[in-house]
């Protein structure tokens, strides 16, 4: 049996799969992937004890990524990409998802290019986005904080693979290559400029817990697709100790929204993720843009840029951009691109700060 | 000798059909198709059904609600097969009433029906799924080349016009109706060009004339384009698929150009409701709407419906 938070902890290697696939067809271009998928795959089978269990578990990583999971582990990219990759709105819908919030990372830190500023990702999983921002500006410190058992995970990839480690800069080079050793070892990894920490966020009540966190830098703190997971006081609570904790900052927030409850579009999503146990409490409670402007109001933020995914498609991505991409796959499922996207929002805040997104706002 | 109420039987169960029947079956229907016309002269009344995109499920409810053939005459207007996940059972069915009655249904040309979007879109792999090899893929792709472009739906009484009926729209190539007749239909489907326009075109309301479609293939019309082509080939409608409309069907331009879209709830995650058009003598229209059924086929190895989202 599965727990819950099992669950919503291998919703991490779906991202990650649709990352490998918008990266492999060219819409994203992310030198750390593979490698931190390479170690994924590795140090994931490492933790698990049972060999009959490994075995069923390399064969769902193996699907997951397309086939192209090496027997002896680890990911192998040959030129010759597989036939099934994930499906073209998919990767359209991945795409837009992660240069949006690029856009708004990169204007963020582009203005506070000479100052020290700390990055804070809420359920950061296996993404390899902060190593990217790393590598761009030096002034940047980061903070990824997800469960412990994703950390061990991801801090064992990093060490394992010089790019990585390079990267955030990291000294460690005890790897364990027992289970034994692997799950009896600390999932926390911190370097001067990079802090993963293991935390359960339902259970952050003091900034004790987040020594490395510096309660006066310029914080953007980034959730995507992680508080969608949470009972609705567990999640409000986590936003809410972010904002009255830091001295100043920014809110960037990507969640799945249920949409108008006249149609059905986000009890049909409920119910295909039931399927596979995924459960979103407040999906249809923050169910609309306008209502998930009213929640982060009520918790104190001032909101600067409230839209739609389909919104940010049409204004946020200039033509030659778009062009290039429509060139990658063809695309027919326009209209179903753009349900999709009307589901999941993208919400920027601010507070102690007068930092405004220069991209359009829906409402 | 092919046993047709059998395999209409098992395909309705979800049940594989062996590789050599499929084969006959194919040939057969090929030796109908060849016979077709690119643009076939249909006598109403008739029901026209959009994509169905292999929702099998769904398809057997809406002959449970507009009734079987040869009851209920049909018009299909293309994209059978890819995102759902029954397209072959979908094709096979279509294909056993296609030869069973000839004339009492007509199978027209989506932008699906291509070698290069079904290894896209889903139907390759379930057929490489369901029978370890790509023949019964390349015996569906073959019959593919010789589905029909379009119908004509000529009006007995009504001096109004008849209806045209394309999967797609419009090509700034043509003028008039028997300029379709020209083409050599039996191909893939091509990048560009009359044959792809019919097949991958959209009307948009908000432009007058021509635009470039951001599908990658076809073009947008407008207004004006539609107007003309309505007048010029007295037509009272363009009856066309291709796009979901939420509502099942839209009518635009003024009634001249309505979308009908067959798939309820369409890869299992749209929450769309689904239509079918029907035609009386008169040609008077009258829209059946429905909604999905979902029911789980064992016998056959399969994904699960589960569709994909952003986690």
């Amino acid at each position: 049996m599965f727990s819950q938070d099992q669950i919503t902890r291998s919703t991490d290697y779906d991202a990650l799969s649709c990352r490998l696939s918008c990266h492999l067809k060219g819409y994203l271009i992310d030198k750390y992937l593979e490698k931190e998928i390479s170690g994924i795959i590795r140090f994931k089978l490492l933790s698990i004890e049972s060999e009959f269990k490994r075995l069923s578990v390399k064969r769902q990583l193996s699907k997951q990524f397309f086939g192209l999971v090496d027997p002896k582990g680890g990911l192998k990219v040959s030129s010759r990409l597989p036939v099934v990759l994930k499906s073209p709105v998919i990767n359209r819908g991945t795409w837009i998802r992660t240069r949006s919030i690029d856009l708004v990372i990169d204007q963020w830190l582009g203005e506070n290019a000479t100052s020290k500023v700390q990055l804070v990702i809420l359920g950061s999983g296996n993404d390899t986005r902060g190593f990217r921002l790393l590598e761009k500006h030096p002034n940047l410190s980061l903070i990824e904080i997800d469960f412990e058992e994703t950390c061990r995970i991801k801090k064992y990839s990093i060490l394992n693979e010089i790019a990585l480690k390079t990267v955030v800069d990291a000294k460690e080079n005890q790897i364990p290559d027992t289970h034994e050793a692997f799950i009896n070892s600390s999932a926390s990894l911190s370097t001067p400029r990079y802090h993963l920490i293991p935390l359960d966020l339902r259970q952050l009540s003091s900034v004790s817990q987040l020594p490395s966190l510096d309660p006066a830098l310029p914080t953007l703190v980034l959730t995507e697709c992680c508080v969608c997971y949470m009972e609705d006081n567990e999640s409000n609570r986590v936003l809410q100790f972010f904002r009255e904790n830091l001295q100043s900052g920014v809110l960037v927030m990507y969640d799945p929204i249920g949409g108008d409850s006249s149609a059905n579009y986000g009890q049909i999503m409920l119910q295909n993720l039931s399927m596979r146990g995924i459960q979103m409490p407040s999906l249809l409670k923050y169910s609309t843009i306008e209502k998930q402007h009213d929640r982060l109001r009520e918790l104190g933020f001032s909101l600067t840029n409230v839209s739609d995914l389909s919104f940010v498609y049409t204004h946020w991505i200039d033509q030659p951009e778009l062009v290039s991409i429509n060139r990658l796959e063809l695309l027919d499922e326009l209209e179903e691109l753009s349900l999709i996207n009307k589901h999941y929002c993208l919400l920027v805040s601010s507070w102690g700060t007068s930092w405004r997104l220069a991209f359009p706002s829906q409402i | 000798m092919l046993h047709l109420d059998k395999i209409i039987e098992d395909v309705c169960k979800c049940k594989i059909i062996p590789e050599n029947d499929i084969q006959e079956l194919c040939f057969l229907a090929q030796e109908l198709l060849i016979q077709e016309s690119n643009i076939q002269l249909i006598d109403p009344p008739i029901t026209i059904c959009g994509d169905i995109h292999g929702q099998l499920h769904d398809l057997l409810r809406l002959f449970r609600i507009a009734k079987e053939p040869p009851t209920t005459k049909y018009l299909f207007l293309g994209d059978f097969v890819d995102r759902g996940f029954y397209s072959l059972e979908t094709f096979l069915l279509l294909l056993c009433y296609k030869i069973r009655y000839p004339d009492r249904i007509y199978l027209i040309r989506g932008n699906h029906e291509s070698r290069q979007i079904t290894s896209v879109y889903g139907f390759y792999d379930e057929c490489m799924r369901k029978y370890g090899s790509a023949n019964v893929w390349r015996y569906c792709c073959d019959v593919f080349d010789y589905l029909s472009l379009g119908a004509y739906i000529m009006s007995g009484t009504n001096s109004d016009g008849g209806v045209l009926c394309v999967h797609g729209g419009l090509s700034p190539a043509i003028e008039t109706i028997d300029e379709i007749s020209l083409i050599d239909r039996k191909q893939e489907v091509p990048h560009d060009g009359l044959m792809c326009d019919l097949l991958w075109s959209d009307p948009e309301e908000n432009i007058p004339a021509w635009a470039v479609s951001p599908r990658g293939a076809g073009y947008l019309f407008g207004y004006t384009e539609a107007e003309r082509f309505l007048f010029k080939n007295n037509l009272s409608l363009i009856a066309r698929a291709h796009q979901l409309v939420m509502e099942g069907y839209k009518e635009v331009f003024d009634g001249g150009l309505v979308t009908v879209w067959s798939a309820p709830n369409y890869c299992y995650r749209c929450g769309n409701v689904a239509a079918v058009l029907s035609l009386d003598d008169n040609l008077n229209r009258n829209y059946t709407v429905f909604d999905s059924i979902l029911q789980d086929c064992s016998e056959i190895p399969s994904k699960k419906p589960v569709a994909d989202y952003f986690l």
